[in-house]
């Protein structure tokens, strides 16, 4: 069953990654490109919430922070690969951190709020030089890279993490992070040292967030206080939900999602409850729906 | 082997174990019974290094183990099985045993030191079930196949037949007895005396935190 996961994910990649190939238009690319970048940041919130049983509620933050941190310091005059390493040195340590003194339930609010904060911080973000103003509300441009460039970095990271994501739960290592995300305690009971655990699935995920987070900024060569937005939070939790195999779990995925972006067009008032109710409710039946994905 | 010297907890101010002595030698196999509430069920996580205890201290061997973690503890060869069995969940039963495993032996080693304890307990059939899957008397032999995971020389088995009909306590029973033959020193707990008769060498009896020796 497992083998049968592993080959529909390689048949996956390679199908997507060979469509924009075959019809060579722009914007198919565009497209194609952008939907790698969302699987590895999705993969990057599953190494949380698989591996270390804390599903992140703000993953935005991990997406934002690299790609406002290369923006910031592109526009300083400074190279990008250093916020690159500040930036996986920031996200490391928030996640390891906060995996290891809150539970599951305090995780999740805590990254929401740490998003939540960014969100409201960022549009304040200006860097002045001259007589020129930048960033604010309008964020920040990044130099431009060819999108065939992206594209095939994408898609190679997301070859490299998908791998990685898959196999994992078939060594050693991954069942006893497993164990972790199933019962803390059980698995303290059989000496899994715990702390170990949750180091190894926060810095998967900040190397992966990292990536997805450099490789989204660069594909719009741009970078602005939207990166940190609630939806950008929570589609990895609702594309989990549904996206793991089961079809009626994969109707009630595009269903969120499409309610999502309803209630946003139709309702921006009230949109903001339904992530609301995703927040109370995820805690309390995420762990069954998943399973039964 | 195990020494246990005026040990004491309190949780919310009320004393929960009350300076408990107890010795258990290799191979010894004591039953403690009580009623709900007095005390064995934590007593047996101090043992274990899952409650750290007021005051007193617990020797293991020649090692002083009253604060060390637990899975310090299960390092040194104790291991606790939870009264209300607690698994991986998502993992299957083969993956539930295999984490014990996993910590002592290469992946190889360890996948067939898991067969055998499936084998011992009689629960092979039950490999790839998800261990959501399982019966509550399943469950039962579960806990006790992921704590011989740990290849303790002490099992605390924390009312291995409790919530338990008839047949599945005699199973569970059973399996105790041959863990026994193979030679594990074991402290055992349960509400009543009787169950513990054919298993136990030493009986002790808890109420209101404190242990009292039975002949």
């Amino acid at each position: 069953m497992k083998a049968i996961q592993a080959v529909t994910t390689i048949l996956a990649v390679a199908t997507l990654f060979t469509i924009p190939l075959l019809l060579d238009n722009y914007f198919v690319t565009w497209l194609f490109t952008l939907a790698a970048i969302y699987s590895i940041f999705t993969i990057s919130w599953g190494f949380l919430e698989r591996y270390s049983g804390r599903p992140s509620l703000g993953h935005a933050s991990a997406l934002g922070i690299p790609a406002y941190l290369a923006a910031i310091s592109y526009n300083l005059g400074f190279g990008i690969l250093t916020p690159a390493l500040v930036s996986l040195l920031v996200i490391f340590l928030l996640y390891y951190l906060l995996s290891l003194k809150l539970g599951k339930k305090e995780f999740i609010f805590a990254t929401f709020v740490i998003s939540i904060l960014l969100w409201v911080a960022a549009p304040r973000l200006v860097l002045g030089y001259g007589d020129t103003m930048v960033g604010g509300e309008e964020g920040f441009f990044l130099p431009h890279v060819p999108l065939k460039t992206i594209y095939l970095l994408s898609f190679l990271t997301l070859f490299i993490t998908a791998m990685i994501y898959d196999f994992l739960a078939r060594t050693g290592l991954g069942i006893k992070m497993g164990a972790v995300r199933d019962d803390e305690l059980a698995a303290k009971a059989l000496g899994v040292k715990i702390s170990r655990m949750k180091f190894f699935a926060s810095l998967l995920s900040t190397l992966t967030a990292v990536a997805a987070g450099y490789l989204y900024s660069f594909q719009f060569s741009h970078v602005s206080p939207e990166i940190f937005s609630v939806e950008l939070s929570v589609f990895p939790l609702i594309v989990s939900i549904g996206g793991l195999s089961a079809p009626r779990m994969t109707f009630l995925s595009f269903a969120l999602l499409f309610a999502a972006r309803a209630l946003n067009a139709l309702a921006p008032q009230f949109h903001l409850v339904f992530y609301a109710a995703l927040l109370i409710l995820f805690p309390i039946f995420g762990r069954r729906l998943y399973a039964q994905g | 082997m195990l020494r246990v010297k005026s040990i004491s907890k309190s949780i919310n101010h009320r004393i929960i174990v009350r300076d408990v002595n107890l010795e258990l030698d290799e191979g010894e196999v004591m039953g403690i019974f009580g009623p709900n509430g007095s005390g064995k069920s934590t007593l047996l996580k101090v043992i274990a290094g899952i409650i750290k205890p007021d005051c007193g201290r617990i020797v293991f061997g020649d090692t002083d183990i009253t604060f060390l973690d637990v899975e310090e503890v299960v390092e040194k060869g104790i291991c606790y099985a939870f009264q209300i069995p607690r698994p991986f969940r998502e993992m299957s039963v083969f993956e539930n045993v295999m984490v014990g495993c996993l910590l002592r032996y290469s992946k190889k080693e360890a996948k067939k030191r898991t067969e055998d304890i499936l084998r011992k307990l009689g629960i092979v059939h039950l490999a790839e079930r998800k261990a959501s899957q399982l019966s509550q008397g399943e469950l039962k032999l579960l806990e006790i196949a992921k704590a011989l995971s740990t290849e303790p020389a002490v099992l605390l088995l924390d009312e291995p037949f409790a919530a338990l009909d008839m047949k599945n306590a005699l199973t569970v029973r059973d399996k105790v007895i041959e863990l026994k033959k193979d030679g594990y020193a074991m402290i055992i707990t349960a509400h009543r005396m009787r169950i513990l008769r054919e298993i136990a060498d030493t009986f002790a009896e808890m109420r209101g935190g404190m242990l009292h020796a039975k002949s």
